[in-house]
């Protein structure tokens, strides 16, 4: 270490040094040249003699310099200049090394940018590692739609996993819900963490102002306090710090804000304030704190010192297991569930985490075939260059240095693709982060930053050196000629091998969004325009005034120019915050079975375009003084076998229409089996409004926000979209995946194309006199022209063979990613083998045109080969 | 390898003895190098003779260890000249590699008396 520093102290001294040694050494000569002329000497003479006993500066010197360790970075210098004259002398070969690293290298940057901040970054809570979600999946009874789907806890079960969990402290309590807050006068829907008082602390987050929530603001009665989300301080308050000590009002009581959070992940779900369980009127709702059946939060916790989550969820599973014993009229309408501890992180990262690890995955098999072309041209750049080495090594230069100069060459390629990979990668980044935003809940800053930057550069040096190491080894052991021939031959192959997989890939997920894209979705998404309509829960606790208001609304929308179909329902398809809300109902047999309820308005079905199958849609008819009515879908028809009504909430309704199946919660997601209930029968205070418009529905957001606004000056919209929106949102992720593993992809394939070009372009110059005599000699062209392509095509066929085994295998990874779409989809793989094929015959088209090209004369008085 | 194993350790030896014989001739007062090559010259009346080459590698490389330090300073004919001074760690070093020498010498001269 000492020698290092001291190098490079005599490196960044070294004008001075070398200096100081001129003067030293002068000074020596000078004396002996004065005792020369003290005993006697002519001056020249005298000078002759001071240099002759001197024997020559230039090696003392030298000698010196080695000892200072100087000598090598001497012959460093020379390695990068002599390196750089080399480079600069084939431009193309530089050009093309450096582009092919620079896209290898800038891909895996972006990626490993954003790998890290979502999935390598610890949470922004303190030892995340030692946070756990607990995670009921229960199955209903009479349920068979989906087999174990979240539940939440009931607030007796939460207080239960609290006293009996000696793995756990910390347990905390949390669940979302929106509310109407008036802050300046402009009623606004802000979605509500409640939260017990010890969330914040059991996370150990630490607010930006003021504080959290102190212990006891969450027993009822406490007064009400509001702590803000980051994001939300910043866009309604513009981070304006006398925020904290304001009153707000919301659910008409006066709510003061008493801190800001840090940016953390919108996790469980996205919140823009919080407030303790007793400010919120559903949780602290009398009765709800023994209600065993009313399951409506979630729970976080901490590990015990020495507890893990396996351990954990043993217990909690043994605990859920009593609870159910001690009190089984709870439990009725469960058939089998299963509480478990969750790690935070992994929870945090499910959707990111496979689908990242797989553009990580492609991204490095891309650098692999940037290499293994890099790598092939540097083998036919030193065969090019046999006799300049063979000279150098001839005058001298030992194999070790020849060596070095090589490796320095591919330094100098591995930095220049660095610099130009850093660049690619900021470019690239953007189409990344808007890709991994819609899979993490975390907050993700676009561009690179300096870890990024430092891998992208490791990686360029390593692959660069690792790709020029790969020749220089042979180089160093023989004469290039027929290996070479034969590495690059396997080169190629392994290229054509990986593009395969590559391709495969890509083809999977671009046949499985075109399916998805293409799904029947049972809707019409053209010129239909939604909002969130969540009626203040206070006013509108009347089903009176609910209607009421419905009624006033539509009417006045259908009243608006451009409107063709104005409805509510609950819920909009793909409206991105509902999940499946499966209602029990009993068919005419006695049956029980659970559909998918929803309420809606008599135009729903018109308005979003669904097909009415048999019988009548709803009508203005069918209100709350009229006979109990409702609609089923036709898989919910064929699941409860011909019925003429159904039992629900102890209301007999009687079946008057059979409509189509829909894709309600995304397009990947089966259509569950649903019923309708009039929505005048079933008032809802939280509704989607739908409006099917003439033209351009975004024309229409403000006159129909106004409207609502005209019958209630403070009531909230919220999630204004478009049908066609939430469509194309719903399978952005799908198809940003989809469009990355497809250019890596075609990335790959260019690359192949171009190492199985070179190589054969190489096999026909060094055949060039063979093929020349026999051109000369009277030989078919196309012949010549054959020979070549059949040497490409056992290239392919041996990239085929070692390729599809892989890529059959690591397909079936992908199956998570995949709608509709076997992963040995055989059309897929036929298609990919024959883009490869076509590729391979295009690239093989120049050199075979070469080929044919060749000057029989000019050959024959050719010597030797190239 | 065997031929540079040779020279390595010959040269070892010799570098050896001009260290030691810098050290010893700078423990008297500082000097420049001239002045030590004339110096070891003088004192041993012209029966060692100090090669230039070897005399500034061996006091760069007795500086890099310590042993001397160097500084500019003004000649007798009042001219710019490096000179070198021996520094405390250089002193123990003379002491002892003067009494191994001592010992190797009188080992070696006892071995030729008996002869």
């Amino acid at each position: 270490m000492r020698s290092l520093f001291r190098r490079l102290g005599a490196l960044l001294a070294r004008r001075r040094f070398e200096r100081d040694l001129d003067e030293e050494l002068r000074f020596h000569l000078e004396m002996e040249i004065e005792r020369n002329v003290e005993r006697g000497m002519d001056p020249v003479e005298a000078r002759y003699a001071a240099e002759r006993s001197f024997g020559g500066t230039v090696r003392v010197k030298e000698d010196v310099r080695a000892l200072r360790g100087l000598d090598l970075v001497d012959s460093l210098t020379e390695d990068a200049k002599s390196a750089i004259r080399v480079l600069l002398r084939s431009p193309g070969f530089t050009l093309v090394v450096v582009a092919t690293l620079a896209l290898g290298v800038g891909v895996n940057t972006a990626i490993f940018s954003v790998v890290k901040e979502v999935l390598l970054h610890p949470l922004p809570y303190a030892d995340p590692s030692r946070l756990v979600l607990i995670d009921r999946r229960a199955s209903l009874t009479g349920d068979d739609l989906s087999p174990l789907s979240p539940l939440a806890l009931s607030v007796p079960e939460l207080d239960a996993y609290r006293a009996s969990s000696r793995s756990l402290e910390s347990v905390v309590e949390y669940h979302s819900m929106p509310f109407t807050l008036l802050g300046d006068g402009v009623p606004e829907r802000v979605d509500t963490g409640v939260v017990s008082a010890g969330f914040f602390d059991a996370l150990r987050v630490r607010p930006i102002l003021g504080r959290t929530f102190l212990a006891g603001e969450d027993a009822i009665g406490a007064e009400p306090v509001l702590v803000l989300g980051y994001e939300y301080w910043q866009r309604r308050y513009r981070g304006d710090p006398a925020v904290v000590g304001r009153i707000l009002e919301m659910n008409d009581r006066a709510h003061r804000v008493v801190g800001v959070l840090p940016p953390l992940p919108r996790f469980p779900e996205s919140n823009d304030v919080f407030m303790p369980i007793s400010s919120c009127p559903f949780r602290s709702a009398p009765g709800m704190s023994a209600n065993g059946s009313a399951r409506m939060v979630g729970a976080l916790a901490r590990l015990r010192p020495g507890a893990t989550a396996e351990t954990a969820s043993h217990e909690l599973a043994a605990i859920a297991a009593r609870l159910r014993l001690e009190r089984p009229e709870s439990y009725r309408d469960i058939e089998t569930q299963l509480v478990a501890a969750v790690p935070l992180t992994e929870a945090i990262n499910r959707r990111a985490r496979p689908a990242l690890l797989l553009l990580l995955a492609t991204a490095l098999f891309v650098l692999l075939i940037a290499c293994s072309n890099i790598a092939n041209l540097h083998l036919a750049e030193l065969s090019g260059r046999s006799r300049e080495l063979a000279l150098r090594a001839a005058i001298g230069a030992g194999r070790l240095r020849l060596a070095r100069q090589l490796l320095t060459e591919s330094l100098l390629l591995g930095l220049g693709g660095a610099l130009l990979g850093s660049v690619l990668a900021w470019a690239f980044s953007g189409v990344l982060v808007a890709l991994a935003e819609r899979l993490t809940p975390r907050d993700l800053a676009a561009g690179l930053d300096g870890g990024s930057l430092a891998f992208g550069f490791g990686l360029a040096i390593a692959a660069g050196l690792g790709a020029g190491a790969f020749p220089v080894m042979l180089t160093a052991r023989r004469p290039l000629a027929p290996t070479a021939l034969r590495l690059r031959s396997s080169l190629v192959v392994a290229q054509l091998a990986v593009s395969l997989v590559l391709l495969a890939g890509a083809g999977l997920t671009l046949r499985s969004l075109y399916r998805l894209e293409r799904v029947e979705t049972g809707f019409e998404t053209a010129r239909v325009l939604t909002m969130h309509l969540d009626l203040d829960w206070h006013r509108y606790r009347r089903s009176d005034a609910i209607r009421d208001f419905h009624a006033k609304l539509l009417a006045d929308l259908e009243a608006m120019a451009g409107v063709s179909i104005a409805a509510l329902g609950r819920t909009v398809p793909l409206g991105g915050r509902e999940s499946p809300d499966p209602e029990r109902i009993l068919t005419e047999d006695g049956q029980r079975s659970f559909l998918d309820a929803h309420a809606v308005s008599p135009g729903y079905f018109g308005a979003i375009g669904v097909p009415l199958a048999s019988g009548r849609a709803f009508t203005d008819e069918d209100d709350a003084r009229s006979a109990p009515v409702a609609i089923v879908s036709q898989s919910a028809a064929a699941k409860m076998g011909a019925g003429r009504s159904i039992s629900w909430a102890g209301k007999r309704h009687s079946i008057v229409g059979i409509v189509g199946d829909v894709r309600q919660y995304g397009l990947e997601i089966e259509a569950e089996p649903s019923v309708y209930f009039p929505l005048a029968q079933v008032p809802l205070r939280v509704t989607d409004l739908v409006v099917r418009t003439a033209a351009d529905p975004r024309a229409l957001t403000e006159a129909i926000e106004n409207s609502v606004h005209a019958i209630d000056p403070s009531q909230a919209v919220a999630y204004v979209s478009t049908l066609e929106e939430a469509r194309r949102e719903s399978v952005a992720a799908p198809r940003i995946l989809a469009t990355l593993l497809s250019a890596f992809a075609a990335l790959a394939l260019a690359i192949t194309a171009v190492g199985l070009g070179g190589s054969l372009a190489l096999v026909v110059r060094r055949r060039a006199r063979e093929i020349g005599i026999r051109l000369a000699l009277g030989a078919d062209p196309r012949d010549v022209s054959r020979m070549v392509f059949r040497q490409g095509l056992g290239l392919l066929l041996a990239g085929l063979a070692i390729g599809l085994p892989p890529a059959l295998a690591l397909a079936g990874l992908l199956s998570g990613q995949l709608f509709g779409i076997d992963p040995h989809d055989p059309p897929t793989f036929a298609m990919v083998v024959l883009l490869l094929t076509i590729v391979s015959g295009a690239a093989s088209l120049v050199p075979a045109r070469q080929a044919v090209a060749i000057d029989p004369v000019a050959t024959i008085r050719m010597e030797g080969d190239c | 390898m065997s031929n540079d194993a040779k020279a390595q350790s010959k040269s070892d030896l010799l570098q050896g003895t001009l260290d030691m014989l810098i050290l010893k001739t700078l423990s008297l007062e500082p000097l420049h190098g001239w002045g030590i090559a004339q110096r070891i010259q003088q004192i041993s009346k012209d029966v060692l003779q100090v090669n230039q080459g070897s005399l500034y590698p061996a006091l760069h490389r007795l500086e890099i260890a310590g042993w001397i330090d160097a500084e500019w300073g003004a000649s007798e004919n009042n001219r710019r000249a490096k000179f070198y001074k021996l520094t405390s760690t250089g002193r123990r070093h003379l002491k002892d590699e003067t009494e191994n020498w001592n010992r190797l010498s009188d080992a070696v001269a006892r071995i030729l008396a008996t002869s």
